[in-house]
C-alpha cells in the first residue's frame, strides 16, 4: 500500500471516530438514518482526502531523507560498511 | 489493519448505544402528529422530560439538558374536550431512543384493557437509566408515543435531549479517543510506505549460503 493510500485508511477511520464523538459531545445529530449516514460518510470521505494528500506528502518527505537505495530494508537503519574483521592468526 | 479499525469504530459506535433489544417503529420521527384524524371529538396529548416540556425541544439546537445520573420522568398529559371522552382508552406509555433511525433503548407502560380513559389524565413514566451513566453520552434523539385502542390511533412526539456526562467520561469518548490517537500516529508512520517495492525471492531459494566444510 502506497503512503497516501495508508494515509487515507487512517483518515476514514479518523472521520468516522470525528462523527461519533461530535455526536457524544453534543454538536451532531445521528438520530435519524439518513442524515446520520450522510455525516458518517461525509466525514469518511472528508478525512479520508485530507488524510491521503497528508499521507502522499509525508512519503515524499521521507523518500527525501531516506532515498532508496541509501537504506536497508529496516526503514532507515544504517547499512554496514564493512564485515566484522577476523582475529588475527595463532 | 484498516479494515479491523474500521470494525471496531463501527462497533463501537453502534453497539455501545444497544442498551436495548433493537425493535423498529413505523414512522418517520418528526413533528408531532396524530394518526387518527377521524376520532371526534379530536384527542390531543403532551409529554414533558423532568419537567420541560418536549414541544419546545424538536430541533437538536433546542435540546433538553440532561443527565443519565439520576432517574429520569417522563410525564403524559392527554385530554379529550367534553364530558363523555373520545370512546378509547390510552393502552401503552412508550419512550424510545433514537439512534440512525434505529431504536436503541425503550421504556413501554402497558396498561390493562379497557385501558386509562381518554377523558382527561396524565401518567408518569420513570426510568432508571444511571447504569449508562459512563456508558455513553451527546445529543439523542427521543420518541414519546401515547397509543390507543378502540380506534383512537396513536400520538407521538419527537424530541431532542442532551445528555452529559460528569467531565465527558464515558466509556464510548476515551475509546473513540484511543482509536484517534492510534490513527493520528498510524498517519505519520507511513513514510515508509512510499519506498518502492522490492521484488520478492523465490520460496526455493536458501535463505543463507551452505558454509564450506574445511
Amino acid at each position: 500500500m502506497s503512503a497516501a493510500g495508508a494515509g487515507a485508511a487512517s483518515g476514514v477511520v479518523i472521520g468516522l471516530v470525528a462523527v461519533l464523538l461530535g455526536q457524544q459531545f453534543g454538536y451532531l445529530d445521528l438520530g435519524t438514518l439518513s442524515g446520520g449516514l450522510t455525516l458518517l460518510v461525509e466525514g469518511a470521505v472528508g478525512f479520508g482526502i485530507l488524510f491521503a494528500a497528508a499521507g502522499w506528502a509525508i512519503g515524499r518527505r521521507y523518500l527525501r531523507r531516506n532515498p532508496p537505495g541509501a537504506t536497508d530494508s529496516n526503514e532507515g537503519a544504517p547499512v554496514a560498511t564493512s564485515a566484522p574483521k577476523d582475529p588475527p592468526a595463532k | 489493519m484498516r479494515i479491523h479499525s474500521v470494525l471496531v469504530v463501527l462497533l463501537l459506535g453502534v453497539t455501545a448505544l444497544s442498551m436495548a433489544p433493537v425493535a423498529h417503529i413505523g414512522g418517520a420521527p418528526g413533528a408531532a402528529r396524530t394518526a387518527d384524524q377521524a376520532a371526534t371529538p379530536i384527542f390531543s396529548a403532551s409529554a414533558a422530560w423532568n419537567g420541560h416540556p418536549v414541544a419546545f425541544a424538536t430541533s437538536a439546537g433546542h435540546a433538553i439538558s440532561t443527565s443519565f445520573g439520576a432517574p429520569v420522568t417522563i410525564e403524559f398529559q392527554w385530554n379529550c374536550p367534553g364530558t363523555t371522552g373520545c370512546g378509547f382508552g390510552i393502552t401503552d406509555a412508550i419512550l424510545h431512543v433514537l439512534y440512525l433511525g434505529q431504536v436503541v433503548w425503550t421504556k413501554d407502560q402497558g396498561f390493562s384493557s379497557p385501558g386509562m380513559p381518554a377523558v382527561q389524565g396524565q401518567y408518569n413514566l420513570t426510568s432508571d437509566l444511571t447504569g449508562s451513566k459512563y456508558l455513553v453520552e451527546g445529543l439523542f434523539l427521543v420518541q414519546a408515543v401515547l397509543l390507543t385502542n378502540g380506534g383512537g390511533g396513536s400520538w407521538s412526539q419527537s424530541f431532542y435531549v442532551q445528555v452529559s456526562a460528569p467531565n465527558h467520561v464515558t466509556v464510548a469518548v476515551i475509546g473513540l479517543g484511543v482509536l484517534a490517537l492510534y490513527e493520528v500516529t498510524a498517519l505519520l508512520r507511513v513514510g515508509p510506505h512510499a519506498l518502492p517495492k522490492r521484488p520478492k525471492q523465490p520460496t526455493g531459494a536458501a535463505s543463507s549460503p551452505p558454509e564450506a566444510k574445511p
